[in-house]
């Protein structure tokens, strides 16, 4: 689903990232973790078609990233869909229609846009919030908008930047649960993470290292260096 | 899907209100600016051009002319292309119209038995949009029929019917894309300063796979309809003028009729202003 080769980005004279090789095979559940200004958020962006790939081979869901045009990155992001740092949500529109806008955009008939979005309201607890605007929402609500939206339509490949960053324990641990329903649907998962507990509750998950700008196929420093190093392939 | 984008973009322009108030009123404004000097030339269409726009022919034969000649100069006369009626007189007609017109004071007896008169004809046309030569055309095949002694026509009114025409014409387009471009520089900003506005909307729907057409098209339909009741509004206001201003013209020394514009210009006045908007809403929505 994911294969990176020698990617390389720089943001002027600094790199971002520096030679980043792995793989995420179809249908797996991968972390993606490092410090903060590892370059975890460019690498999502470069996976989503947000940031050109500068130098290297990157393909995702069978598009060479380095090849993309108009066409092309509109089905790459209807295949793969985000869960943004920020959020990215819309601040003056409902919480309804901010998840029914990824399943919208899809010209998905409303009749079936309405069960889907509703159940996946209930399952992130929002199902009271339906008609709300989502500015008034709090920030741990907000980023459960945001994560609904992302996973509402079922994409082939989901991105997860940090999705637990505002939420309390049980509601990481909720949303994790969902992500893992998600992924048995064969919706392979890419998410960014620095927290080690949310690393350690998925321990079947690969985990991809990045440091200083380079990926360490070696993992964290859990105890799950064989399976990196196949999903890694570097 | 279509339709309901289309309501998402009416119900955007009024998260704006002020804008969507100010840009509604330019239009107005633009649109009713037109629609005066549409309504002058309307004026100008019903005063002139009927009434003085025609071109009004006397044709005089030599007395004595063979009146079968002339009567086949008639028949060929009522053939003629643009020709609203032709009045014919034999000499003795117009000997019975002098008398009936002059009365005793007609000395018939003085004639001695003879009609001085010659065979005349009255001819008026209603001039052919874009020929303004061809009053003189007719003119001059007046001029060279056999036994034609005299012609005259009105030529002063025919000239200025003709001007009129022609400063309508040379108006009208170069008046119709002024305000065209004026409609369209004031919609086309107002999106695209919405869209400004709009930057985090419009790249969150890009991020979540939203393709032009779903992005485009709400903004689209909001700028038809900012054209749409902008023009509407222009022509009540101006309709509102007509009303104040007709009796007002009809009034020595004026004696204008000032109707109002004919329910198709209205239609393709708010047409027009509506498609230019959506055209305008179009080209600024590219950036998006």
């Amino acid at each position: 689903m994911i294969h990176i080769r020698d990617l390389s980005y720089r943001f002027g004279d600094r790199y971002a990232l520096r030679g980043v090789s792995f793989s995420v095979e179809k249908g797996r559940f991968a972390f993606l973790t490092g410090p903060s200004g590892s370059g975890k958020t460019t690498l999502l962006r470069i996976l989503h078609g947000a940031l050109p790939v500068q130098a290297g081979k990157v393909g995702v869901a069978g598009c060479d990233l380095a090849r993309l045009n108009a066409a092309r990155l509109l089905q790459l992001r209807r295949d793969v869909a985000v869960i943004f740092q920020d959020f990215k949500i819309l601040a003056d529109r409902s919480v309804y229609d901010n998840i029914a806008l990824s399943l919208r955009v899809r010209g998905i008939d409303e009749k079936y846009v309405r069960p889907r979005v509703e159940a996946v309201m209930a399952a992130l607890r929002l199902d009271g919030e339906a008609g709300r605007p989502c500015r008034v929402l709090a920030g741990g609500e907000q980023q459960r908008v945001a994560i609904a939206r992302a996973v509402v339509c079922g994409p082939r490949l989901l991105l997860a930047d940090e999705p637990t960053g505002n939420l309390d324990w049980e509601l990481a641990l909720r949303l994790l649960d969902i992500l893992r329903q998600v992924n048995a649907h064969g919706t392979t998962i890419l998410m960014a993470t620095h927290n080690r507990d949310l690393l350690a509750a998925v321990p079947e998950a690969p985990i991809i290292r990045l440091a200083g700008g380079e990926a360490d196929p070696g993992g964290y420093d859990l105890d799950r260096a064989s399976l990196d190093a196949t999903e890694a392939g570097a | 899907m279509t339709g309901r984008l289309i309501v998402q973009g009416v119900r955007d322009l009024f998260r704006q209100p002020w804008s969507l108030v100010l840009t509604v009123t330019a239009v107005a404004l633009t649109v009713y600016l037109g629609g005066l000097f549409a309504l002058a030339l309307h004026t100008l269409d019903v005063e002139v051009l009927r009434a003085q726009g025609q071109a009004q022919f006397q044709v005089y034969w030599r007395p004595g002319t063979d009146a079968e000649l002339v009567n086949r100069q008639w028949a060929w006369m009522r053939g003629l292309p643009y020709l609203a009626d032709l009045r014919t007189f034999t000499p003795a007609q117009a000997l019975t119209l002098m008398r009936q017109s002059l009365g005793p004071r007609l000395d018939i007896a003085a004639l001695g038995g003879r009609n001085p008169l010659p065979p005349t004809a009255e001819l008026r046309f209603r001039l052919p949009a874009g020929d303004a030569a061809y009053a003189r055309t007719v003119y001059a095949k007046l001029s060279a029929m056999d036994g034609v002694a005299e012609v005259h026509f009105n030529a002063r009114q025919v000239d200025l019917a003709q001007a009129a025409g022609l400063v309508r014409r040379r108006l009208v387009w170069p008046l119709a894309l002024v305000l065209a471009l004026l409609v369209a520089l004031v919609v086309g900003n107002t999106v695209r300063l919405s869209l400004l506005r709009r930057c985090d909307e419009v790249e969150i729907l890009r991020l979540v796979g939203a393709g032009d057409w779903y992005v485009r098209l709400p903004l689209i339909a909001g700028a038809g309809v900012v054209g749409a009741v902008g023009s509407l509004g222009g022509m009540a206001l101006l309709y509102g003028t007509q009303r104040s201003l007709a009796d007002l013209a009809n009034t020595p020394p004026l004696w204008l009729h000032l109707s109002f514009l004919p329910v198709g210009t209205v239609i393709l006045y708010v047409a027009a202003a509506t498609l230019v908007s959506m055209a305008a809403g179009y080209l600024a929505a590219r950036a998006a």
